[in-house]
């Protein structure tokens, strides 16, 4: 129990805690309708720091963060709204977006550690995720199971609000729902060149500072990877460590007034 | 249920299933980073009768325990070498710690959180549904499964920190992925490289009983652990050890 | 524009939301245990008032009141197991395993205290045992959205809706289903079967559109008190103002 803090700062700290859990969930539903300009406007700090990493590196910025998130996803959803038009005339006058896929990444395994002055807070997730549509222009349904892990950074705005500084996102899993054994294709790929490619990766090559690889996926010879270790109790955001963080893979950090 | 507490009182009880939302968070990580040797030291109480169960057996003490997780970390040395052995050209020049981890994976995400802190603030009960997904190497060599079930948990309150006391991880199914689980599974063949994974023998359990049966079409209905109820104190409450 | 609150009455709004989350766990394990009866008993409302507008939702329309709930939920569920049984020769629920683990959650309190809002997604899968000795598992992957209302002896969920976006057989490749299914009450879809036929039939929620839709949405944020406008109740249910083509449809352009 945190009796080092007084009764106010401790319940003040419990509705911080609590607020991580919805503004992740946010986050996901947001996410899975492809909403990144709700997410990125109202969910993220809008700051020369913020971080948004993955397995292909880090961003760092909110323009960078917003390039990567909206425009490059946007522009996967329109070109995929441009080949869905010339097949289903049912798509007509509806928002391009949710019409990709739906990706939600669902939460699980929550660590969440609050800094004793309120002001942020730090959390890790599981997140079993799938990754479905139903219009494609291959004219097939389609769904991926992509499961990650996240870290995550979030601070107290000036309006208040709890808001995202940090997210690195580790994907472990993909696979597609299912008819794949995902260790045993891979096994196979390094035993039998008739073997099955994995299944694509929907990202493309977005801006980043800081060039990956952060991460990597399940492989035969992959060894264990800690790359969003579980928040630790802290006093100050300033004084702890902070996802996102190119120094973890030995490049410098860079910080930008 | 926040009325019969005062405002601190509320306070405390928060902090307290924080803290063990976070253990248990903890507990998937480590399995998941394959750092089960660290387990038992960093989230286990020191009381003598700590326990731990599976859907057939339980250990029961901290050595019974303490040996399972060490059974696991030698296993993974094991599945490390035999993959070594089968691909020198890629891995030969490794040492055993570079390559420790290698193969296995195991995630067992857990959600729907029931905690139950006893009034008296010394013990605590949880519940968790976890959907998990995991490649193991067997004998036949790697294979993926999704696997449905549950963590039940008992804590104590230890110096002020929140352990596991008695932990029962027990799964409906536990089937390849890609493979419908309600239709035998089919055999597999075994490959020689994997061979003396055949002979590795996890410790003998304490107690060998089943402690949920493993789906199957012919499984009477097998309803969801019990859940945790409020308590006073632990006298007054059941127990997920054995 | 949110209320102040006093300290004491933060950790009590605080305690409420974990209170309405663990309702909603308590009902994952009382599915898995198929407590249907027992759900509707404990779980859901049972003050009159609230009895009549409660709900049950989903892609294809809602239940409206206990007593329709309880007449598809248990009463038709109890029959299709009596019939499973009789078919497998086999006791009831043999060989069935349901699970539907709720997850995400994003749970917003009323400022007057007197309602909740929550918003889960569901990765589940439910298995039934067949007549010829094996059984058929069926992926199922969904929004789950539920408002609660603060009855005498608590949290109960009053208005639910499972709004499903995928639904597959474990060894099957999902793309090799149909891209349109038939979702009216003659579909041969098990999850729309099962969902028979509601109080107020309706397309809630076409997934030939992923989410586009937005239904059911996110809880808004700060809310002062419960409205039917932002209910997840039949009531609350807004198609997008530009609704265009449904599914399969302006194919007469040519």
């Amino acid at each position: 129990m945190k009796k080092h803090l007084s009764l106010s700062e401790r319940i003040r700290n419990a509705g911080v805690s609590q607020e991580v859990e919805n503004v992740k969930s946010r986050h996901a539903f947001l996410h899975a309708r492809c909403d990144g300009a709700t997410e990125y406007n109202h969910l993220w700090i809008h700051g020369n720091n913020v971080g948004w990493g993955h397995g292909f590196g880090g961003m760092l910025g909110y323009d960078q963060v917003c390039h990567g998130n909206i425009n490059d996803y946007e522009s996967m959803g329109m070109e995929n709204w441009l080949k869905l038009n010339k097949i289903y005339p049912e798509v007509g006058g509806k928002d391009f977006r949710p019409l990709m896929e739906c990706s939600v990444h669902t939460l699980a395994c929550d660590i969440i550690e609050v800094a004793d002055d309120g002001q942020s807070a730090r959390a890790t997730f599981v997140t079993p995720g799938a990754i479905n549509t139903t219009l494609s222009p291959d004219q097939e349904k389609w769904c991926h199971i992509l499961w990650e892990r996240y870290g995550s950074d979030f601070v107290v705005d000036t309006d208040g609000q709890l808001k995202y500084v940090n997210e690195h996102v580790c994907p472990d899993i993909l696979t597609d729902l299912d008819y794949r054994d995902w260790a045993a294709e891979e096994y196979a790929r390094h035993t039998d060149p008739n073997a099955p490619p994995p299944p694509p990766v929907t990202l493309g090559g977005p801006f980043v500072t800081y060039p990956g690889p952060w991460h990597h996926e399940y492989g035969l010879f992959q060894t264990p990877q800690n790359d969003v270790p579980w928040p630790e109790p802290y006093r100050t955001f300033s004084e702890t460590d902070h996802y996102n963080n190119p120094r973890h893979y030995g490049q410098e950090e860079i910080v930008k007034e | 249920m926040s009325e019969k507490f005062t405002t601190e009182q509320l306070t405390d009880r928060w902090e307290d299933q924080r803290d063990i939302k976070n253990l248990m968070g903890k507990y998937i990580n480590l399995t998941l980073q394959n750092r089960d040797a660290e387990i038992f030291g960093m989230l286990w109480a020191g009381e003598a009768d700590v326990c731990l169960g599976f859907n057939d057996g339980w250990y029961v003490g901290s050595s019974a325990v303490s040996s399972y997780y060490d059974a696991v970390h030698d296993r993974n040395v094991l599945v490390a070498d035999l993959l070594q052995k089968k691909f020198p050209e890629k891995i030969g020049d490794k040492t055993a710690d570079e390559i420790f981890g290698i193969g296995t994976f195991r995630v067992y995400p857990i959600v729907c959180p029931i905690i139950q802190i006893a009034e008296d603030g010394k013990t605590a009960k949880g519940l968790w549904y976890a959907q998990g997904s995991q490649a193991i190497i067997s004998s036949a060599g790697p294979t993926s499964h999704w696997t449905w079930g549950y963590f039940a948990a008992d804590f104590i309150r230890e110096d002020d920190t929140w352990k596991i006391w008695h932990l029962q991880f027990t799964n409906d199914v536990d089937a390849r992925c890609g493979h419908d689980w309600g239709k035998p599974a089919e055999p597999m063949e075994e490959l020689p490289e994997f061979a003396p994974l055949k002979y590795f023998e996890m410790p003998a359990y304490s107690v060998k009983a089943t402690v949920r049966p493993y789906y199957s079409p012919d499984r009477p209905l097998t309803g969801a652990p019990r859940l945790p109820e409020e308590y006073t104190t632990f006298a007054d409450t059941f127990s997920y050890g054995i | 524009m949110s209320r102040t609150f006093t300290e004491d009455e933060q950790i009590r709004r605080i305690w409420d939301i974990e209170d309405v989350k663990t309702l909603m766990y308590t009902r994952v394990f009382y599915v898995a245990s198929d407590w249907r009866d027992k759900e509707l008993k404990e779980l859901w409302v049972s003050q009159p008032e609230n009895t009549k507008t409660a709900s049950y939702g989903s892609n294809w329309g809602y239940y409206v009141g206990m007593d329709a709930i309880r007449a598809w939920y248990v009463d038709a569920h109890n029959a299709e197991l009596e019939a499973q049984s009789k078919a497998n020769n086999a006791p009831i629920n043999q060989g069935n395993l349901y699970a539907h683990p709720a997850t995400t959650g994003v749970v917003e309190l009323a400022q007057d205290g007197k309602t909740a809002k929550g918003l889960w997604y569901s990765i589940g899968q439910e298995t039934k045992a067949n007549a010829e000795g094996t059984a058929d598992a069926r992926w199922i992957l969904g929004k789950i959205a539920a408002d609660f209302i603060r009855e005498p002896d608590g949290w109960k969920i009053w208005h639910m809706v499972f709004s499903v976006d995928v639904d597959c057989q474990p060894g099957v490749d999902y793309g090799t289903y149909p891209v349109f299914e038939d979702w009216s009450a003659n579909s041969t879809n098990p999850v729309r079967k099962e969902f028979g036929v509601p109080t107020i039939e309706m397309l809630t929620h076409d997934v030939t559109f992923n989410w586009w839709d937005d239904y059911p949405p996110m809880p808004p944020k700060n809310y002062e008190t419960f409205t039917d406008d932002i209910s997840y109740g039949p009531e609350g249910h807004h198609y997008p103002a530009n609704r265009g083509f449904g599914a399969q449809e302006g194919r007469n352009y040519k």
